[in-house]
């Protein structure tokens, strides 16, 4: 089942609200496009989110959403497992927890007790608190622990931070997304310091490990899209799933992609092999349901992975195999970031 | 299994009849039981509810398979006889939220539980136990495990609640009791990748292994059923008998591990 084509009324079953938001205009707008949700009033979003006794994989069947005001703090510091391409500031923020999406490989699914996701009402709190970090070039990843442009049609929040970043010229963004939702931001121009990044998977893994994502083919799209609109465009194929079928797999993936879009076009490609905090793989295995949760990886200060010498091989395969299309100036592996 | 907490006999009545259960002496509360069944009378109020719960859940602890369900009448404004399902129980300006996440027809509320029968006009429906259940049975379930289901019996007119109506109010409703029992139970997950005999020959190998390795061929099995989606094949405990060497047990396990996932 793709998001996508589910309306607005079978999406979320149930719509939690706060208290303290339930009369703030996004909130009066969610429930009128949700009319057929039973709403619930919430004190916190808390609640909801952190109860101890959920079951996130039966939660994955039916997710529902919580809106909710954020407190401080508003920015984070950018985790040690993802590229903070050379920034000095580097934030992620959490503007939605949770995803709509149901990667089976996602650490998400490891890190919070909740499938829902809470949308925090208040971006302007997330502006304010941004500001003063505005003096240094400065790196926000606004779609870290979510899908933000899969949730567009919700909240318009990444047209907003686009909207916000455009007079802020020490700020850049990074957008990224598995969603097919270009349409969303059509409108808006683009601009140089904002890089919209599409992670992309060989269309079996996706039907395997990225339940309720677009298809490889609608996400090339959007990027095709973007591309000709003069966006920066990233493609991000991490992470990389090794299976007996990698070495058809993933090469073919290239050739998909470079069938599709103009690679001078392509502001960079990124690559990296599966890893995970191993305390969030521990909480993956509980949910029993996915084979990725029980491969043998090696085990390294607190990350798993495919172990050096075997992510040193995906990489360097799948380094060659896109080189046939771009220049290495314009590849990134996680590896080397490491 | 299903597990009844029910306040007052009846109430219970009709559930114990379509079950076909029958009484059972194993606390000081009344019990009844049958295949996959089991109810118990926590009598009124919260405390007795969060009692009588922790008694019996605390006596047969429950699986990830099993689903609570409580079942009374309520004072609610709306129909006599209309069915409700709860999504959120207040008591004392404390919520808690049952998970429903199946699809059903019937007309979800919140629920208030009071410590004293009702009788001023309430926009919620009230009951006098549901908290306590929730709470108390919150250490064994997880939030999609319970359903809460109350029959509108009054509009705040508790007086006028009779044992015979109550027990009319239920019989009329037992088969979308049963459909929403089904409906609940249809959403759960597979308790386990293995199966009881798959993890009954993993065992005797685990005799063999120490327990981080015991965990390692246990995942690696459960990977290679997700992965190949077929049952694990047989995995022959000959050859760690054979080894007579720690290092040689652990270099066949290393061997057997690789094979699975490759």
């Amino acid at each position: 089942m793709n998001l996508s084509k589910l309306s607005h009324a079978e999406l979320f079953s149930h719509l939690y609200i706060e208290e303290e938001v339930k009369d703030t205009p996004l909130a009066k707008e969610t429930a009128k496009k949700f009319s057929k949700s039973k709403i619930i009033l919430i004190k916190h979003y808390k609640d909801i989110f952190n109860r101890p006794n959920q079951d996130f994989g039966v939660q994955c069947k039916s997710k529902n959403l919580i809106l909710a005001k954020k407190d401080a703090p508003f920015l984070y510091k950018g985790s040690f497992y993802s590229d903070g391409f050379e920034f000095e500031n580097f934030f992620y923020t959490p503007l939605v927890l949770g995803c709509l999406y149901d990667c089976q490989y996602c650490y998400l699914s490891g890190m919070y007790n909740s499938a829902n996701s809470v949308l925090f009402v208040n971006t302007q709190d997330f502006f304010q608190a941004l500001s003063p970090f505005l003096k240094k070039p400065t790196l926000v990843a606004i779609s870290y622990d979510t899908d933000t442009l899969a949730v567009e049609s919700l909240a318009s929040l990444t047209k907003q931070w686009i909207i916000y970043a455009k007079n802020q010229p020490n700020l850049h963004l990074e957008v990224r997304t598995k969603s097919a939702n270009f349409n969303a931001i059509k409108s808006l121009t683009s601009s140089d310091s904002i890089v919209l990044a599409w992670t992309l998977s060989p269309q079996q893994i996706i039907d395997l490990y990225e339940h309720k994502t677009p298809s490889l083919k609608s996400r090339l799209n959007s990027i095709k899209q973007a591309i000709d609109s003069n966006w920066q465009v990233r493609i991000c194929i991490d992470p990389i799933i090794y299976n007996e079928d990698f070495y058809s797999l993933y090469p073919s993936l290239i050739d998909e992609i470079f069938d599709t879009i103009d690679a001078d076009k392509l502001f960079e490609l990124t690559l990296g092999s599966f890893r995970m905090s191993s305390t969030h793989l521990k909480n993956i295995k509980k949910l029993k349901r996915s084979d990725l949760a029980f491969y043998p990886y090696d085990v390294n200060n607190n990350i798993v992975s495919y172990g050096k010498t075997k992510e040193q091989h995906i990489l360097n395969i799948m380094l060659q195999k896109t080189m046939q299309y771009l220049p290495k100036s314009r590849i990134r592996t996680w590896q080397l970031q490491s | 299994m299903l597990y009844f907490i029910i306040a007052h006999s009846a109430e219970a009545q009709p559930v114990i009849q379509h079950f076909k259960m029958q009484r059972v002496y194993k606390f000081s509360y009344t019990m009844f039981e049958a295949d996959n069944v089991r109810l118990i009378i926590c009598n009124t109020g919260i405390d007795n509810a969060m009692m009588a719960t922790s008694v019996l859940l605390a006596h047969y602890i429950p699986t990830s398979n099993d689903l609570l369900i409580n079942i009374g009448i309520c004072g609610a404004p709306g129909e006599i006889g209309t069915m409700l399902l709860v999504h959120k129980i207040t008591h004392n300006h404390h919520s808690c939220f049952p998970d429903i996440l199946f699809k059903h027809d019937l007309q979800e509320i919140s629920l208030k539980t009071v410590d004293t029968p009702c009788v001023s006009r309430s926009d919620n429906a009230v009951d006098m136990e549901a908290y306590g259940i929730y709470k108390a049975a919150s250490r064994f379930f997880k939030a999609h495990q319970m359903v809460f289901l109350k029959i509108i019996s009054d509009n705040f007119q508790p007086e006028s609640i009779t044992k015979e109506a109550t027990k009319r109010l239920i019989s009329s409703k037992i088969a979308i009791i049963q459909n929403t029992i089904n409906q609940a139970l249809s959403i759960f997950n597979k308790d386990d990748i293995l199966s009881s005999q798959e993890i009954e020959s993993i065992k005797n190998i685990a005799k063999k292994l120490t327990k981080a390795q015991n965990d390692a061929l246990l995942d690696a099995c459960r990977y290679y059923k997700l992965h190949y989606k077929k049952p694990l094949p047989q995995i022959d405990i000959q050859p760690f008998i054979a080894k007579t060497t720690k290092q040689q047990r652990s270099a066949y396990l290393n061997e057997l591990i690789q094979t699975l996932t490759r």
